[in-house]
């Protein structure tokens, strides 16, 4: 796998790869890692500052930071990557329809693509939450109903490069039918680049729900969440900045990662769209910049 | 009755009303071989796209295409995928783009195979291997593992004529199959081509645009110009004695070329160069 090998030479890559994946596995075996129940209420200990037992110390209902920190990776990056995947999932079925077969088809789904990408993303988000209440569920289904279109789209372009290509002619010329056309010798193809929008648009997923649970849109209250745990720092934020740090950093940390790795990707996917990677890369910074602001609100 | 019947073929373009071919009728009986000549963009290759059904959707096409007397036109997508293959086989231009770059060759072999035959694996195998050592391709074992960019233009190109052979195909259409190969491989692939018509007794539609090539492997020619069929008849008869002028103006300026590398080579040995 020689995009393997690039990939691996890539010592950053390899870095982001190793927080992604920590991060990812942390959040999937949270209970055995925690030290406490995220949501075990300890007046005592209000405030209390880092311990050998609760090492960020605690907050202003005594609950352990820490693994409130290792819950909240739960919604914040487990359940934003499974609303990434059903997005990026419709997205490449009609994404390949459309790029595939063309005509009508692809005009009348284009035209609905372009109808979702009209409304503005956090307006539509927050119309979405409005009607159906806050909490986690809606938001999730707020991103996908909104993430869709744009993968449809993306999608289609990639799909469209490859129907084109002798080798799928010769294909349908031996008598081979779409639907193993599209299985066996497009999707290989197009994979790749799928990985790469699909993981540059899991960043700003990550933060948008960081965001939206900030403001008091996302998961309700006794569950732990990043954006929610910086919230609730806000009252303490000068006497007790860590509190605010703690989440914070988290999301700078995983939201770097995962925008270096699909940079990475991309340059180890094709040195052709080194061009598109310096366009990830001020995105990137963006975005960056972006967290800090909120940070520091 | 012939074999493939082509009647009255309109191609134009959906989209803005370009007529690329005014109309075209040719027909192909059993076992014939029939050239289709003619310089760059005098739509060759569109007219073979049209049999196979395989032009965009954008591109319209009117006329009609007969196959043993069955339209091909009034066949579904589904009916059509049985005779893609099966009784109409094509040979790209481009071996190093035809087939698919993620996937061994075997595995794209036996992919087709069995959408169109219920063989077991090895029966698969066994009637690949005879059909690529026919057309030279020893070691078939490593062949098949190979990924296409692992293999020349010129290999690659002779396991699409491997694969033909196995499908036994009533039709054959090649598109330009020699015009992406340097002269040697060029002229191990014509020779495949005239072995191939001697081992199934398929109709052969062989487009190009090297006159040798022609006069090495077909009975009848075609010649077409800006999408018209100007002219039709045996071989040698165009290829000598050809009566519209554009056949004779392609003719001489493919001799006066050969004539001037005649001369360039006089003298010099060639074997060396």
């Amino acid at each position: 796998m020689k995009l393997f090998d690039r990939f691996l030479k890539d010592r950053l890559a390899v870095a982001s790869l190793a927080v992604v994946a920590a991060t990812l596995l942390i959040g999937l075996c949270a209970p055995l890692i925690a030290p406490h129940p995220p949501n075990e209420v300890n007046l005592e200990l209000r405030f209390a500052s880092a311990s050998w037992t609760y090492w960020l110390g605690n907050d202003h209902l005594g609950r352990c930071i820490l693994s409130r920190l290792i819950y909240g990776i739960r919604p914040s990056v487990l359940w934003v990557l499974a609303a990434l995947g059903a997005a990026a999932f419709f997205g490449a079925v009609l994404g390949f329809v459309a790029g595939y077969f063309r005509g009508r088809t692809d005009a009348v789904l284009m035209r609905l693509c372009d109808v979702m990408l009209s409304f503005p993303g956090y307006v539509m988000t927050l119309a979405i939450v409005g009607m159906l209440g806050a909490g986690l569920t809606n938001i999730l289904l707020a991103f996908v109903v909104m993430k869709w279109a744009w993968f449809a789209r993306v999608i289609r372009t990639t799909v469209m490069q490859y129907a084109d290509a002798d080798y799928v002619n010769y294909a349908k010329v031996l008598g081979i039918g779409h639907l193993g056309i599209m299985k066996r010798h497009i999707a290989p193809a197009a994979l790749p680049e799928i990985a790469v929008i699909a993981s540059s648009a899991f960043g700003s997923m990550i933060l948008q729900i960081s965001g939206l649970s900030f403001l008091g849109l996302g998961i309700e209250a006794p569950h732990a969440e990043w954006g929610m745990m910086m919230n609730e720092a806000r009252s303490v934020m000068f006497t007790r900045p860590e509190l605010m740090f703690a989440p914070g950093l988290a999301i700078i940390v995983v939201v770097s990662s995962v925008n270096f790795l699909s940079d990475a990707l991309q340059k180890a996917l094709d040195p052709k769209l080194v061009l598109s990677g310096k366009r990830a890369s001020i995105l990137n910074g963006k975005i960056l910049r972006g967290l800090r602001k909120k940070e520091a609100a | 009755m012939s074999l493939l019947e082509v009647e009255h073929i309109k191609i134009w373009d959906g989209r803005t009303g370009n007529v690329l071919i005014p109309d075209s009728s040719f027909q192909l009986s059993q076992g014939e071989c029939l050239a289709i000549v003619g310089e760059s963009g005098s739509g060759k290759s569109l007219t073979c796209k049209a049999l196979m059904r395989l032009n965009r959707p954008e591109i319209r096409q009117s006329g009609r295409i007969s196959l043993y007397g069955v339209d091909l036109a009034s066949l579904s997508d589904k009916e059509m995928r049985r005779y893609r293959g099966r009784r109409m086989c094509m040979i790209m231009q481009n071996g190093m783009r035809a087939f698919d770059p993620s996937r061994p060759v075997g595995a794209f072999l036996l992919e087709v195979l069995s959408i169109h035959y219920d063989w077991s694996r090895s029966e698969m195998i066994a009637s690949l291997s005879t059909a690529m050592i026919s057309v030279g391709l020893k070691n078939f074992s490593v062949v098949m593992e190979r990924y296409p960019h692992e293999l020349s233009g010129g290999m690659l190109q002779r396991v699409m004529i491997a694969l033909a052979i196995v499908m036994e195909p009533d039709v054959i259409i090649a598109d330009e199959p020699t015009t992406a190969l340097d002269a040697v491989t060029q002229y191990e692939v014509v020779e495949q081509f005239v072995h191939l018509r001697g081992r199934i007794g398929s109709a052969i539609v062989f487009v190009s645009h090297d006159l040798e090539v022609v006069r090495r492997i077909a009975d009848d020619v075609l010649v077409m110009k800006d999408g018209v069929i100007v002219e039709r008849g045996k071989t040698s008869k165009i290829l000598n004695d050809a009566s519209h002028s554009y056949t004779r103006f392609l003719v001489s300026s493919k001799e006066a070329l050969r004539r001037y590398y005649m001369q360039l080579m006089e003298g010099t040995d060639v074997a060396k160069g």
